[in-house]
């Protein structure tokens, strides 16, 4: 008897936890799965364990005594980061994005936390150690971000308009749950602070219906910095290094060379590279001579040994991961997806073209990394994390 | 309030629910997927301009900076110089060679460091007695200097140091760089010539000590054993660059060029340091045709005659005629090959130390020329030899031809001369040589006829580079008549006696050869093969013949002929007693400003010995000769040649047949020619004689002044004052008188 009972007890328990895989774990009955995209997310983290290998193994040899120290913890954050993508993937993300206002608060409180006992690394605090793991709260703060936008402007759209402006307080909500976070890092990060504003900024302008509101601020933003530096306001609100990194970038060959030479380097490394480079392997300006090379700078090394076609095909990559992001959020099952993998692209674009801007000096000097390819924990991880939610919200696409 | 509060609830609730429903309900709106395009698009377009600014950045930039990132890889690779090749002569003597020698490199930046300056500097200054205080002064002043080639006190001139003292100074460092400090201790007062306990007391930290920064580069000096032997033909080696090169030593640059090796450090698989050293291979061994022995015995007998007559050029070629080979060659001037440019014997020092750079340069450049190859000048009566092969070739002559010389003959109603202004008389083939007639040789010419002439003149190779492996041979191309029947007859009649053209001493050789060799043209080299460092030849120098110029009877035929010249005809100064000697005397007047300069000869002798199967010929030019008396003929060229053959054919083992004689003897011809030499004028009769009815002899009118048209002018008769002659009229009888104006001593006798 009091085996049956076990056994039926048994029974239920096993139907409900199966209820609740089968609730978290999405196997719908006509599956999409975008594998355009694993591929080449796969393809863009494996071509990066090889760019990092080739930029550090020279300084790891010097430094360590073994080539492979930098690489084998890249490799170790990018094998982690894509079985976390796979499984992430197969979650629904409806549940994901519900649990996100805790992620939010979670990754303000890491950074508040961060900007009082973190440690400082060139020059302001941004990571946090747990152990010997760093971590940079700020890079959590942008899927976390992505996350609660695309709950809050999916729950409270308002499908038919009672008053004009009822959409302007939406709006407007949705830049104040972006304006924390970017207030929150700007003192210490400012290219993170101006990517996670612009993430937030567009998810927003994506959902409202008013038109020409991302235009004009644009305009107004650009119009005001213009005035502020020709004014000399700038160089007064901008903190020291801040306004050297611009000069810097104004002039590269004569600036000061504490804040060129990076630069510099930087387009040495770009121009010296050709058609086709020097060759996988043979970057002399890794050897030393370029900071961060297999972090910030590690385009201009792909520059280098890969030439102008290494450099097309990184790019062309990129605009393929875009392109299959862009398809998914086009085609998503909801608002909640689409706008989803809409902060997903967005976040990816920014990044590329921010790093790649950066090494070509086409913007001022900040540390923004190449996705999948720049070596580093926190940011790989998160990105391609970020991936897997693209990934789920490609799994519920109906056939 | 109760109500507001419920309706508050009511509302609340319905929010949620409502907001609850958007997140599983709503779909993506379409003027949310529009603005999704257009962030698209923007993406797109920024991904488009960062690419062009990529590209802009590399092609705009690429050599600016490549150089940059070149520069910051100071990751040095040493190039290790390899040796040049080795220059030998036919029996493989050494004419030059490179020998090593080591420069002292100092590292500044290393010695600086505190642990090396004191033992270094103190090995240094012992092992090479080393200035200490103007070593020292250079390391401190250079503390960022990697490399510099150590120099002597005078700041200017390399340091050089023995092998011996480098091995001494390693042993000193082996010595210190030792881990024991015991030992180190009893090296470093040995040194310091302290005693350990001093060295001790004075360098505390002596145990770090040790010595570093200093290395030895090895380079090659190029030495010529022979000093100015050969200095034409071999050349000497410009450390700038093979254009400044000359002789050999410039044609053969690429393959005596070693190639260098490298000393590099790289990273291997596992980033591990890795020191790789690829050995320079040294150049290749050129064995040269020049005989060191012939050389010298042809400069030395150069320089005899520079001494004792002196002349304005002399060229001396000595050759195989049966491959081409050149055994020597040399001209009157020489400089040494080990400092070429040091001054030239014929300027005084204080005449050379006012010139110019450039003065100088150009005067140096004038004495590296090689006169044989890069000089050319009328060959004169060396060419008749040739006329008369093509003649005989074609069978315009058989052999039992005779000719009449009265003094002249007209043509194109230009009066030509002989030099013999009394005319030859009947003369025979064999006569007309001996006599060196050109009246003869114009009857000759004219036989064979302008195509003939034009056909035999470009196959003997007259007008073109013979291709000798030399730099800088003349190219006479512009210097000849490429096609004689567009010219007038009388350039025809001038060239059958070797006027109007301009050859080079090579080209002659290469001729000559074919004359008496069997009609076998080679091309004259001076380079026989060439072998690598293992002894592989990697060239042989091409001796086969390359075409035919005349056949083997006609080559017979012109044996016994210049056999005959040297006989008893115009070479008879040459002969050397067991020898048989063939050959061609040959002198023109030079031509200066378009006119035909009186007292300036060029005269030579070209001659194949023993002339039955030759085995060595020699083309002795004397440009300007300053014998007074022999200014004109070709006395002093035979003089030269005979004294060169004097040694040269013992030497080749060419056996006198002093006892053996028993080559052609033509007593049908030998003697009649002996007898008609004087007698000619006499015997013949005058009608007989003529075998061209068409020439008319006439009688000279009056000499008119030289040359107002150019080319047939001034290359008329040697012997004469470029007489015109178109007003005078021919005259049917032949041979009347000859002209009274001519003075019986113009110099022109022996041809």
């Amino acid at each position: 008897m009091d085996n049956n009972i076990n056994t039926e007890k048994m029974q239920t328990e096993e139907v409900k936890e199966k209820n609740l895989i089968q609730k978290i774990f999405f196997f719908g009955p006509n599956t999409y799965y975008d594998y355009g995209l694993v591929f080449v997310m796969l393809f863009l983290v494996l071509f990066g364990v090889i760019m990092v290998y080739s930029t550090t193994a020279y300084s790891d040899a010097i430094t360590y005594g073994t080539p492979y120290r930098s690489v084998i913890n890249h490799a170790k954050y990018a094998v982690i980061a894509v079985g976390l993508a796979i499984l992430i993937s197969k979650f629904d993300y409806h549940w994901i994005v519900r649990l996100s206002p805790l992620m939010y608060l979670l990754s303000l409180g890491l950074i508040l936390y961060t900007m009082v006992a973190g440690k400082t690394a060139n020059g302001s605090a941004r990571w946090l150690y747990i152990g010997s793991t760093s971590i940079q709260p700020s890079e959590l703060a942008k899927p976390s971000l992505i996350l609660v936008l695309s709950l809050y402007l999916t729950a409270f759209y308002k499908t038919k308009l009672k008053r004009k402006r009822d959409e302007f307080i939406y709006v407007l909500i949705g830049l104040i749950i972006t304006i924390i976070p970017v207030a929150l890092v700007i003192g210490e990060n400012l290219s993170t602070a101006v990517i996670i504003g612009l993430i937030g900024y567009l998810m927003c302008h994506v959902a409202t219906k008013i038109k020409y509101i991302l235009p004009l601020l644009i305009l107004v933003g650009v119009v005001v910095l213009v005035v502020l530096y020709n004014s000399g306001g700038l160089e007064k609100i901008l903190s020291g290094y801040r306004w050297e990194r611009i000069q810097a970038w104004r002039h590269p060959m004569e600036g000061d060379k504490k804040y060129t030479y990076q630069i510099l380097q930087g387009l040495y490394a770009i121009g010296s590279g050709g058609v086709f480079g020097k060759g996988l392997g043979s970057s002399i300006q890794k050897l030393g001579y370029l900071p961060e090379s297999q972090n910030d700078m590690i385009f201009a090394i792909i520059c280098e040994e890969l030439g102008i076609c290494g450099a097309f095909f990184v790019i062309l990559l990129f605009v393929l991961l875009i392109i299959r992001l862009t398809f998914i959020a086009q085609n998503a099952p909801d608002m909640a997806g689409g706008l989803l993998v809409t902060g997903i692209m967005i976040h990816m674009s920014i990044q590329v073209l921010f790093n790649i801007a950066v090494v070509t000096n086409v913007f001022p000097n900040t540390g923004v990394t190449l996705p999948f390819i720049s070596s580093g924990g926190s940011a790989l991880v998160v990105i391609i994390c970020e991936m897997g939610l693209a990934l789920s919200v490609s799994n519920q696409i109906r056939k | 309030m109760k109500r507001f509060l419920r309706n508050n609830n009511n509302k609340g609730k319905k929010n949620r629910e409502r907001r609850r429903k958007n997140l599983n309900s709503l779909r993506f709106r379409p003027n949310m997927q529009n603005k999704l395009a257009f962030l698209f698009t923007g993406a797109m377009l920024a991904f488009l301009f960062l690419a062009v600014v990529v590209v802009i950045t590399t092609t705009q930039n690429y050599d600016e900076y490549a150089v940059k990132v070149f520069s910051n890889y100071n990751y040095s690779s040493t190039s290790l110089t390899a040796a040049r090749g080795t220059i030998t002569d036919r029996n493989g003597n050494s004419l030059a060679i490179s020998e090593p020698e080591y420069l002292l490199i100092i590292e500044a930046q290393n010695i600086n460091d505190d642990k090396y300056y004191q033992a270094t500097i103190a090995a240094l200054t012992k092992v090479f007695g080393l200035d200490r205080a103007e070593l020292e002064s250079f390391v401190v002043n250079h503390p960022n200097s990697q490399y510099y080639r150590y120099r002597e006190s005078d700041g200017q001139t390399l340091m050089i140091v023995p092998l011996d003292k480098i091995e001494e100074f390693e042993a000193i460092e082996s010595a210190v760089n030792v881990t024991s400090a015991r030992r180190k201790l009893e090296a470093l007062s040995e040194l310091f010539g302290l005693t350990t306990d001093e060295v001790a007391a004075r360098f505390p930290e002596y145990a770090r000590f040790a010595v570093e920064g200093v290395w030895f580069e090895k380079r090659y000096e190029r030495v010529y054993p022979y000093g100015s032997l050969a200095c034409k033909v071999i050349g000497y080696q410009s450390g700038d660059s093979a254009e400044y090169s000359t002789g050999i030593e410039k044609y053969y640059d690429l393959q005596l060029t070693g190639v260098d090796g490298k000393s590099y450090g790289y990273l291997n698989d596992d980033y591990n340091l890795n020191n790789q050293v690829v050995a320079p291979v040294e150049g290749n061994t050129v064995v040269s045709t020049i005989d060191v022995q012939i050389q010298s015995i042809v400069e030395e007998k150069i320089a005899d005659y520079m001494e004792n007559t002196g002349a304005e050029n002399v060229g001396v070629v000595v050759m195989n005629p049966n491959n081409g080979e050149i055994y020597a060659m040399a001209t009157d001037t020489y400089f040494d090959l080990n400092d070429p440019t040091a001054k030239p014997d014929s300027y005084t020092q204080s005449e050379w130390d006012s010139l110019s750079a450039q003065d100088k340069s150009t005067a140096l450049n004038e004495l590296y020329s090689n006169y044989c190859v890069s000089s050319s000048f009328e060959p004169g009566s060396v060419f008749k030899a040739f006329v008369v092969a093509m003649a005989y070739e074609e069978g315009y002559l058989n052999g039992d031809e005779n000719f009449y010389c009265g003094g002249y003959r007209v043509v194109n109603g230009w009066k030509v001369r002989c030099h013999n202004r009394d005319g030859c008389g009947v003369l025979d083939i064999f006569g007309a040589l001996q006599n060196s007639c050109n009246v003869c040789l114009m009857q000759i010419a004219d036989m064979v006829g302008k195509e003939d002439f034009t056909t035999y003149f470009n196959r003997f190779g007259f007008g073109k580079k013979t291709g000798i492996d030399l730099p800088g041979e003349m190219d006479t191309s512009a210097l000849v008549y490429s096609d004689f029947t567009t010219q007038p007859d009388v350039t025809l009649a001038c060239a059958s006696f070797g006027q109007g053209f301009n050859v080079t001493m090579v080209e002659v050789c290469a001729a000559f050869a074919s004359l008496v060799n069997g009609g076998y043209y080679y091309t004259p080299h001076v380079v026989k093969e060439i072998q690598s460092v293992d002894g592989t030849i990697v060239y042989t120098a091409d001796t086969t013949p390359q075409y035919l110029t005349i056949s083997q009877e006609t080559c017979e035929y012109m044996r016994e002929a210049l056999f005959a010249v040297v006989e008893g005809g115009t070479a008879q100064t040459i002969k050397v007693p067991g020898y048989n000697i063939g050959g061609k005397t040959g002198s023109a007047e030079m031509v200066i400003n378009g006119k035909r300069a009186e007292d300036e000869w060029v005269c030579s002798i070209v001659t194949a010995c023993p002339i039955e199967d030759p085995e060595v010929l020699i083309y002795t030019l004397i440009d300007r000769g300053k014998d007074p008396e022999n200014y004109s003929n070709s006395m002093p060229a035979q003089l030269l040649s005979k004294a060169i053959y004097e040694e040269v054919l013992p030497y080749l083992n060419i056996h006198s047949n002093l006892d053996e004689y028993d080559y052609i003897v033509i007593p049908e011809t030998e003697a009649p020619v002996e007898s008609s030499y004087e007698e000619a004028a006499i015997t013949a009769e005058v009608g007989e004689v003529e075998t061209d009815p068409q020439t008319g002899l006439i009688i000279e009118t009056e000499p008119v002044e030289t040359d107002e048209n150019g080319e047939p002018v001034s290359v008329e008769n040697p012997a004469d004052e470029s007489s015109e002659g178109e007003s005078t009229e021919p005259s049917p009888e032949g041979g009347e008188s000859i002209s009274p104006e001519v003075p019986e001593e113009t110099p022109a006798a022996l041809e």
